[in-house]
């Protein structure tokens, strides 16, 4: 079975809002790394759009810093699914999934293949419920911010789950990544 | 270099830190929905850690509700036939330390080495800041460290994130109206899989 991973900048005091990180070439290059292990990211519609055609772009005009642009021709090389009901076309590397995103990912996590990762806020309760997620990624950053989305909220969950620490990495920017897998 | 210029800086400041220590779930949960913490991870190495600063503290800042769990407990917990090495040690520091507590409702009875802080929040702990010492540790209490949070009178987080997701619970950060910028200091990784995020406040802006 494949690893499926969630990985998300957070805040400390929960929020996953992209306003919280400030640009760092130190932690682009981790999740440019974090995508070397990955060859299936698995969207949601409203992460879709705020990272597409953004960096299809960045990738296609070379318009970011090394880095940025690194990331940018990464991600929009890898394969991807969206699970959305409004979005009209599929298009290039993208394919759509109109329903049931758990049994859709279960079947992919049979599949042969490297890790898939999950970047969707509103998916993730539904996902973990379901015991799919493996790993999580979380880099917490040094802000609090008290307002935005939550990357879980309270009571999105009955069970409460487990974790085994992997590791952890600190950035220069006072950016701890955690590395954790389910037990 | 960089950790002695974090040293520096704290020694030329001259108002002492109130300093919010708590263990966490990774969702921020700083007790389960009915106060549970039997989540918490604790063992030799953590104790082992955060006895080392807890020790150098003259004075220690307590909710109502934590207060009176800890009196329950530390007064005799050294005393005990299988008092642990830990248990005796902080069950001495807590017989001496100056008690500050956060309460509505509880009255300045003869508790010896203990102050009640019940209205004027802001004066009362800037008074507290501003006497001789150093950092002043916020023993958990999730409902006072909300009030001080409010007030931005916390000056810096001392966190265990253990490594569970609880998805519900009393969570650590509430009603947070301002952006707060947070310095680093140091961070460990412990067996257990729990990590310290140890961060000062560095800078306070409104929400826009």
């Amino acid at each position: 079975m494949r690893t499926v991973t969630f990985g998300m900048n957070i805040s400390l005091d929960g929020y996953c809002d992209h306003t919280i990180a400030s640009p760092s070439e130190e932690l682009m290059g981790y999740f440019t790394r974090m995508m070397d292990d990955v060859d299936l990211l698995f969207f949601g519609r409203v992460m879709y759009q705020l990272m597409f055609p953004y960096w299809a772009d960045v990738a296609k005009d070379q318009s970011g810093t090394p880095d940025e642009n690194r990331f940018a021709e990464r991600l929009t090389a890898i394969d991807k699914v969206v699970v959305s009901r409004s979005l009209a076309f599929e298009e290039g590397n993208m394919r759509i999934i109109r329903s049931n995103p758990v049994a859709e990912l279960l079947k992919l996590k049979q599949e042969p293949g490297k890790k898939i990762s999950v970047d969707s806020i509103s998916l993730l309760p539904e996902l973990i419920t379901a015991g799919l997620i493996d790993e999580f990624n979380l880099v917490i950053h040094p802000i609090m911010v008290g307002k935005g989305r939550r990357f879980l909220e309270a009571g999105s969950l009955q069970e409460k789950l487990n974790l085994k620490l992997i590791d952890t990495r600190i950035f220069k920017n006072g950016c701890v990544a955690h590395h954790y897998r389910k037990q | 270099m960089a950790v002695w210029h974090i040293i520096i800086e704290n020694n030329k400041k001259q108002m002492r830190k109130i300093i919010s220590f708590m263990h966490i779930s990774l969702d921020g949960f700083a007790a389960g929905p009915n106060g549970e913490m039997n989540w918490i991870k604790v063992d030799e190495e953590i104790f082992d850690h955060v006895g080392i600063r807890i020790s150098e503290g003259d004075t220690a800042l307590y909710g109502r509700i934590t207060y009176e769990m800890m009196e329950s407990y530390w007064p005799t917990a050294g005393d005990e036939p299988e008092a642990s090495k830990h248990d005796i040690e902080h069950s001495k520091w807590y017989k001496k330390v100056h008690k500050v507590i956060l309460s509505k409702t509880m009255k300045d009875a003869d508790l010896a080495n203990t102050t009640i802080i019940s209205d004027n929040l802001p004066d009362s702990i800037n008074r507290l800041k501003q006497s001789e010492g150093g950092d002043i540790l916020l023993f958990g209490s999730p409902a006072a460290t909300h009030s001080l949070m409010q007030l931005n009178l916390i000056d810096g987080y001392w966190l265990f994130v253990n490594p569970i997701i609880l998805g519900r619970g009393i969570p650590l950060f509430v009603d947070i109206n301002d952006k707060i910028k947070l310095k680093l200091l140091t961070t460990r990784q412990f067996t257990s899989g729990v990590t310290e995020l140890n961060y000062t406040v560095d800078s306070i802006t409104t929400n826009g």
